[in-house]
Order: C-alpha cells, then structure tokens, then sequence
C-alpha cells in the first residue's frame, strides 16, 4: 500500500506585550489569582476593548518572519460559546480576515529542504483559567483572561513526527529570536493541538481527522503523532474511516484518549466586534517593523558560512538559538577561530546543557571566561584534554580559567629540555613497548605517548611527546 | 429657564443650590407615582451638592448645580446599576462611564438612575422588571421607551437634562410621547464607554432636554474623543455653535410621503403641519423616494437582535449580577440563571439573534441585513447630494395606554420605521415636538457628522413655532 501522512500543527502563542490585549492590565505569568485584573477584561457591562498596539505590531512581526502576506486593513470579530473562563460569552478573535496569510516554515528532511505552508496567524484574546481542585470544586482565575494571542495554522503539509518537530523549532526558535514571545510550554504560552489523517495514494481512501489537543510538550507532540499515525495506519488497513474526533495525549498510558467526537462543528455563531473599529494597516507601518526585525535563524545560518567559513551543519545548529548564536558571535570575535570555538560550542558546551536539562540562555559560564580558555587551548597554553577538564569546572562555576589554571599549575609544559627528559626515561622503562612498535604494533606508541602524559602528570604537550618519541624510534 | 440661566443663578447665589435641591427632592417624592426612579439617594445629592458650595467662589463649571438623571444602563459608581433587569438588579458597578465623569467634571449634579427597558430592549417601558414608567402628560399612557425614565424625568420637571441611550429611536420616541426634545448625535460623537451594550453598533447616547440650547450646551461637554471607545470620534472636543442668523432660505430640506407606510392619522396631520410652517420660514422642500426606507424594521431586526445575543452572553451569573439557587452542572447554572434574570422581551432578541447568527442557514439573514443596511447608507447618502436636511415624523403613532399591546409584542416594533435607519447609517437627528401636549412629533435627520447643521435648524424652529 502507498500511503502518505498528513500532519497539521494549530499553534497558539502568547504574545509577550506587557499589558492585555484590549486593557491596560499586567500581562504577567504566576501572578496571585486574579490580581491581573480589570472591568473590560472581566466583562463587566459597559466596558469596552481596546486594542493593545504592542500586540498588533508582535502579531505582524510574526508574520513576517514566517514569510506572511499582511493584510491592509482588518476586522476583529466574536466567536461565541458559553464557558466559565470566557468572561464576554465570546472570544474577540479575527474569523475570515486573518492578520497574516500565505507564509511557510522549511525544514530539512532527507530530500532535502521542505517548505511547509502556513494557512494563516491571527490574533485574539486568550480566556482565563478553571482550577478544579480536590474538593470538586472550579475556581477561576482571570488573570489570563484578556491576554494577547496569535493563533498559527499551518498546512496540513507535515508527513512524519520529525517533521513536525522540526517545524514547531524552527517556529519557537524565531519566535524567541524575534522577541515576542517567551514561547514556554510548561506555562503555556505556546500551546500546540495536531491534526492528523493518512490517505492511500493509490485508492485515494483517507481516514477522518483526528485532532490531538493540548499538547505541552514536544516530546508530547512527537509520540502523540507517531501514535496516532500507527492508529491511522491501522484504521486505513482495515478500510476503516474512523471518525473526527478530539483526543488528548495522555503520559501515563503513552497513548491518546478520545475527548469527544464531532460529527459536526460546534456552531460559534460568529460575528463582527463592533467595538472595534476596521483597522487600517499602513505600508509604512509592515515596513517599519520589517526594518526593525532581527537577523532570523536562516538569514544568520548563510551569514555564518559565509562570514565564518564553518560548515553548513554548524552553521544551522548554532543560528537555531537566539542566545547561542550571540555566544558564538561574541567569543568568536575574542578567539578569532571560529571552528575552534563552534567544535566547542556544538560538542562539549551543548551536551553539558543538555545533561543539566537547561535552556542555553541559563548557562553560568560567561563568555568572556569561555572565550579565555578557547585562547588558552587555541595558544597551547594548555591542553586539549586539561581544556575539557576545566570547561568541565568552568561550566558548573563560572571563574576565570587564566588564573585557574595557573593556581592549578595546569600549563602545559612546552619546554623541549624538560619533556625530551621525560620520554627518556619512558623509553627507558619500557622496553617491551619500543620492541613492540619497531615489529610492527602501532598501537605501542599511543601507549608510550599516555606513558609520557601520565608522568608530566596531563600538562606536557602531548604532540611534542609524539613527536620526540618517534624520532628516537626510528624502526 | 435653560441651563445657562439656572446655572448663572446658582454661581451668584440667586438661587440656594441647597433649598432648590431640597425642593426638588420634595416633587420628586410627591411624583414617585410616575416610577420614574430605579435609583434615588438623597445623601449622594447632598454629598455633591457639598462639593459644588465649597468651590462655588472659584471656578464653576459649566453645568454648576444642573440635575441631570441618568438612563440606568449608564454606569455611576455611586449608585446601582441595574439595566432595568432582575439579572442586574443589586449590581454595583466599579467605574463611571466617561460621559458621568464629564458631567461631574462641570458640575452637574446627577440625582439618579431613571426606569427603562430592560437593557433598553422595548419602546414603552413595559418590558422593565421595575414596572412602566407612566407618562407625565397623561399617566395612563406610556412615555415610550426605551428611555422612559429620561423623557419622564425631564417633562415632569425633576431633571433639566436626562442622558439616554438610541439604538432604533430610544430616545427620540419618548422625547416625542412626553414632548420633549430628543437628539441623538452621530454615531462616535460621544462615548460609549460605561454604557451597557445593547446593540453596540447601534446604541449611541442620546441627550434629552426642554430646549434645544440645552442640548447643544451638554453635547458640548460630553461629547469628543475618548481613549476608552475605539468608536468615538478623533475629534478632540465638541464645540457646536449655535448661530443666530440661521435660516431656512437657501435651505433645501427633504421630505418622505407617508401613503406608503402605516401611520396614525393624528401623526401625519402634525407633520404636515410642520411641514408647511417650515415651507412658511422659506425652505425648499423636496419630495425624495426611499427605496429601501420600508425594510428598516427588518433589517433593525435583525441586526440588532444579533448584536443583542452576543452583548447579553457576559450575563451568566458568575461574576457579578443574578446567580440561580439551583444548578447541579455548569450548563444548568447558565440556563437557569438566565432563564430567571432576563425577562420576556430580552429572551425573544436573544433567541432571534441566535437564529440568526447559527450557522446552519450560513447566517444568511445575518448578512442580508448587513447588506440592506449598507444599501440604506448609500441611499442616505445619496439623498444628502440633494438635501441639506431630510424631514420625518419622530414615530409612525402617539402614545397608546399602558398594557394596551402587551398581548402583541412584535406590533410596537414598527413605531421605528422613521427612527432606525438613522441608527442603522450612523447619522444624527433630534426629535422636535410640533403642538404641545400629546401630539406627533417630526425629526430632523442629518449627515454624519453634520450634526452642528440639525442642531441649528431645531434651534431656528423652536423659536419660530413658539
């Protein structure tokens, strides 16, 4: 059987604005239950919206980096259902005018770059929080109520889970390099739903869309997908449809569970805000913002290689992140090697991060410190190995390497006079390695170098070793 | 006496503030028949009028001393708010609508929070959990609505100037019943901020006075931009002028024949009459043909009962207002809590603009009526190449005895031909009475916007018909 995944991601993203979307209240994560809270945000009658530029100007900001067309003039409008946390009755959302239209994300895959279209980016209000607690009681705190969103639907363009999760990086990563949002999952503030269906390409007999909802993680959304994709699979084998459905990811089962099934669309029963007037664009505006956006990831990728002659898989992982791409900038610029400071960035610096489960903006380690011991290795001041021991110090403590490794006498000894005494008395003391080597076993020869090592006790330059050694081995 | 005569006497101390509000505390007690008031205390009067005496010396606004009652769908945080509905009939409201804290700041005086329609839905005051608000001419009679208690507290004499809301002629239809004098300024003129949302593209504060000269003074204060209403003009001020060499000549006003529509004899006789005087100061009138003025109910209809279900969801009882004693699901808790503060009327619109607004009929009314409406404009717009003024009577009957229709809610509708299109295109109009008494009233509609030119031509009418 031909088959072919189809995979649509539904993005929500709190905007990072410092006040709400239609009020002037603190758009503020963790604060004291319903301390974050005014008349219009909490509906009261008579209080009207209005809208919060900051935001209009992120949402457009959005849509530019996603390669969006940005609509000149658009309406808001109110979608309606009845919930607790909804403190209107309706949602002020954008329903047929979108802000933004037509965009795409690429991702690699392994034929190559793959651009994954974007339906549309529209802004609107995000409701409040229901709390039900042990008793069985729901209590409600506002203080989300009211605070700005952009809602990104993609294409349903996505054909496997290692897609859509470089997508959804991709997406948070610019994102945060363009500053709008502090894209958290585990607070909500980029939330993620999946739509997912396969179809046989040869029969043309799909399965019905199954949205998985509320996702809180990547890894969530991976195996949520990879689940469901199986479930479909199956489903397609047998000629069954399945039915539309919504589900959720559930973690201690590692499967999803069915939410609810909809044979039809809840009905909304949309209209216009007239409380909100049609807003007018300008070009001068969309431009502004353009001119004042940030290099972005795949712009600062091809910068890297040209600027740094680093490799192309270099390039990309370290223009991925805001922060690590600045870090590699500005210790660059001290050790003036670039793919010294990337081979340590990309090998030794980033799986200490990922062993202490942080983000890389968390890392203690200053640059200016990082920098003194790549100068410090880049000179052989000391050595490779002492390097990594002291990164290894560096990273958890943050100090100044120059002075540690001079407190710690780690300076590699360089002086010819002192290391050719040191491999004469190796040799000396090891004789059936040096009969070894001479019929013919290379291997004898790394073990005389560590000999070497062991007793300038890590600090003499182990080239220099090598070097001498097999000068004095002439087979 | 106007308000710039009762103020100048207040500011030299010809008249007491404190023994003229005692006074009129007094008749509104001996009229409290009349139901005017939802809410009335005395202590806040005294509190402001403490405030007014120890600056009376120094810088005095220009409302110093008025009594202004306010329709009770307009937020003052001294007193309830109630929409003249169970659901909000304890609610205190937390902030001033922007035209209270405007009236306060020159000094009016706000003596209470009059009747209405419940969330000014309906045009006769019955709909009001309160009771009907009885008419002052003749208290069988209803005094229109929804702004009852503003028209009524203005022609009994307990207030100089009465703030209403208008969505479809709320405030011009009983300033016509209690004959008085209704405006309702261009949509955006003055801020909706503080005012509960009936039908919000509709609804417009409409100001309601004894003379015309009233109305331009409040208009004046109240009027202008407001950072809280996405909606109010940019105009940084309102500054209408009256001008005293205003004339009808050169003047080309624009009239409707009324062998079209369904109207009460006694109506079409004083619009005649107006007509001919206004022929009388030397205006050019003009025939025009409405094609689209017939659907006006229709499209009111729709229109506003859509905007009507969406503007009532926030009333769901849980953060404030009415709450049922008996829910066992959130559903429930919804469904009875509404079922128990929204009364007759407001339940009908809510259920219409549902329908409506569903989805199954891919709201095809929804947006019928969104098109008729801008074919309304164009056409509005269209009169307004030809005619500085267009001329109609206020309402399509006179006020009929209170309880007389209740059996058939949907035949007071209709009063509205004349006064919705002007809400549906978002033009300004005032309601002038033409005899005294219980008589028909007519109403100057203008442009967008053009308001100072309505204003002005009432004002030079007024003087002529007196």
């Amino acid at each position: 059987m031909n088959y072919k995944t189809l995979i649509g991601l539904e993005i929500h993203v709190e905007l990072s604005t410092n006040s709400k979307m239609f009020c002037g209240c603190k758009n503020e994560f963790g604060s004291a239950p319903n301390t974050n809270v005014c008349p219009i945000c909490l509906g009261h009658p008579g209080a009207l919206p209005v809208m919060n530029k900051k935001a209009l100007e992120y949402a457009i900001m959005a849509g530019l980096s996603f390669n969006c067309n940005i609509r000149n003039s658009f309406k808001m409008d109110r979608k309606k259902y009845f919930y607790p946390d909804l403190t209107k009755g309706y949602q002020i959302t954008q329903q047929d005018m979108p802000l933004c239209e037509n965009g795409y994300i690429e991702v690699h895959t392994k034929d190559g770059i793959k651009k994954i279209g974007l339906i549309r980016i529209h802004i609107e209000e995000d409701t409040g929080k229901s709390i039900h607690n042990e008793e069985g009681n729901t209590l409600l705190d506002y203080n989300r109520a009211g605070v700005p969103l952009i809602e990104i639907v993609s294409e349903p363009e996505m054909s496997n889970a290692d897609e859509a999760k470089e997508f959804l990086e991709n997406l948070k990563e610019t994102l945060k390099f363009i500053g709008i949002s502090d894209v958290k999952m585990e607070q909500g503030s980029l939330r993620c739903d999946v739509n997912i269906n396969v179809i046989d390409e040869d029969s043309n007999f799909k399965t019905r869309i199954t949205e998985v909802k509320n996702l809180n993680s990547f890894k969530a959304v991976y195996k949520a997908i990879n689940y469901e994709e199986k479930r479909h699979l199956e489903m397609l084998e047998n000629k069954d449809e399945g039915f539309k459905e919504t589900r959720r990811w559930d973690d201690a089962s590692n499967s999803t569970v069915v939410m609810r099934r909809k044979e039809e669309g809840s009905d909304y029963r949309f209209s216009v805000e007239g409380d909100i007037p049609v807003t007018i664009v300008e070009d001068e505006f969309i431009e502004e913002i353009k001119n004042n956006l940030p290099e972005l990831p795949s712009q600062l990728m091809k910068r890297f290689i040209k600027e740094y002659n680093i490799s192309e898989y270099d390039a990309d992982i370290l223009s991925r992140n805001k922060y690590l791409s600045k870090y590699f900038e500005i210790v660059t610029k001290e050790v003036k090697d670039p793919q010294l400071v990337s081979n340590w960035l990309l090998s030794d610096v980033l799986r200490r991060v990922n062993e202490a489960e942080i983000e890389f903006e968390e890392i203690k380690m200053e640059s200016k410190n990082f920098a003194k011991l790549l100068n410090l290795i880049k000179n052989k001041d000391i050595n490779n190995n002492t390097g990594k021991k002291v990164l290894r110090k560096l990273f958890e403590d943050n100090f100044d390497p120059e002075e540690y490794v001079k407190e710690k006498g780690l300076i590699q000894v360089n002086d010819d006079s002192v290391l050719e005494k040191i491999v004469d008395e190796v040799l000396a003391n090891n004789q059936e390695s040096i009969n070894d080597y001479k019929n013919g076993k290379d291997r004898a020869l790394g073990f005389l170098v560590g000999q070497c090592m062991k007793a300038s006790k890590g600090k003499g330059n182990p080239q220099k070793f090598n070097e001498m050694i097999l000068k004095k081995l002439v087979r | 006496m106007n308000i710039k005569e009762l103020r100048n006497s207040f500011v030299s101390g010809e008249i007491d503030l404190r023994s003229y509000y005692t006074k009129l505390i007094e008749k509104i007690e001996t009229k409290k028949d009349l139901n005017i008031f939802i809410s009335f205390n005395k202590e806040d009067i005294f509190r402001q009028i403490e405030k007014l005496e120890e600056k009376q010396n120094s810088n005095c606004g220009i409302l110093f001393g008025i009594p202004v009652t306010l329709k009770d769908n307009i937020s003052y945080d001294k007193l309830k708010m109630t929409c003249g509905s169970k659901m909000l009939e304890n609610f205190e409201p937390i902030f001033n609508a922007t035209v209270v804290d405007k009236l306060i700041e020159e000094d009016a005086v706000i003596i209470g929070k009059v009747n209405m329609d419940e969330f000014a839905m309906g045009s006769s005051s019955e709909t009001s959990y309160f009771g009907p608000t009885k008419n002052p001419i003749d208290n069988k009679l209803i005094p229109g609505g929804s702004s009852s208690g503003s028209a009524a507290s203005v022609a009994a004499d307990l207030a100089m100037i009465s703030l209403g809301s208008d969505s479809g002629g709320s405030v011009r239809q009983p300033a016509s019943y209690c004959n008085i004098y209704g405006y309702m300024p261009s949509y955006g003129t003055i801020s909706r901020a503080g005012v509960v949302s009936m039908a919000n593209t509709l609804d417009q504060i409409g100001i309601l006075s004894n003379c015309v000269e009233d109305i331009v003074t409040t208009t004046n204060v109240i009027g202008g931009n407001d950072s809280k209403d996405m909606n109010s003009t940019l105009k940084e001020s309102i500054n209408f002028q009256i001008e005293d060499n205003y004339n009808f000549k050169n003047k080309k006003i624009g009239i409707i024949n009324l062998d079209k529509f369904e109207i009460e004899e006694a109506v079409k006789k004083d619009y005649e009459l107006a007509v001919d005087k206004i022929k009388s100061l030397g205006a050019e009138i003009v025939e025009l043909d409405f094609k689209y003025l017939k659907y006006s109910t229709a499209v009111y209809s729709v229109v506003m009962s859509s905007e009507v279900s969406s503007n009532m969801s926030r009333f769901d009882g849980i953060r404030y207002g009415c709450l049922t004693d008996e829910y066992e699901t959130t559903d429930d808790l919804y469904i009875n809590t509404r079922s128990e503060g929204f009364g007759e009327e407001t339940k009908r619109r809510i259920a219409m603009g549902t329908l409506f607004l569903a989805a199954e009929n891919n709201q095809e009314l929804y947006k019928q009526g969104q098109k008729v409406r801008k074919l309304m404009s164009d056409e509005f717009d269209a009169h307004f190449e030809k005619v500085d003024i267009i001329l109609t009577p206020t309402t399509t009957n006179l006020p009929y005895e209170i309880g007389s229709r209740t059996e058939d809610p949907l035949s007071v509708y209709d009063s509205g031909t004349f006064n919705v299109p002007v809400n549906l295109c978002g033009l300004c109009c005032i309601s002038i009475p033409v005899r005294k008494g219980i008589s028909g009233s007519i109403q100057f509609i203008g442009k967008r916007y053009e308001d100072e030119e309505i204003l002005n031509a009432a004002y030079y009418y007024e003087r002529s018909n007196n």
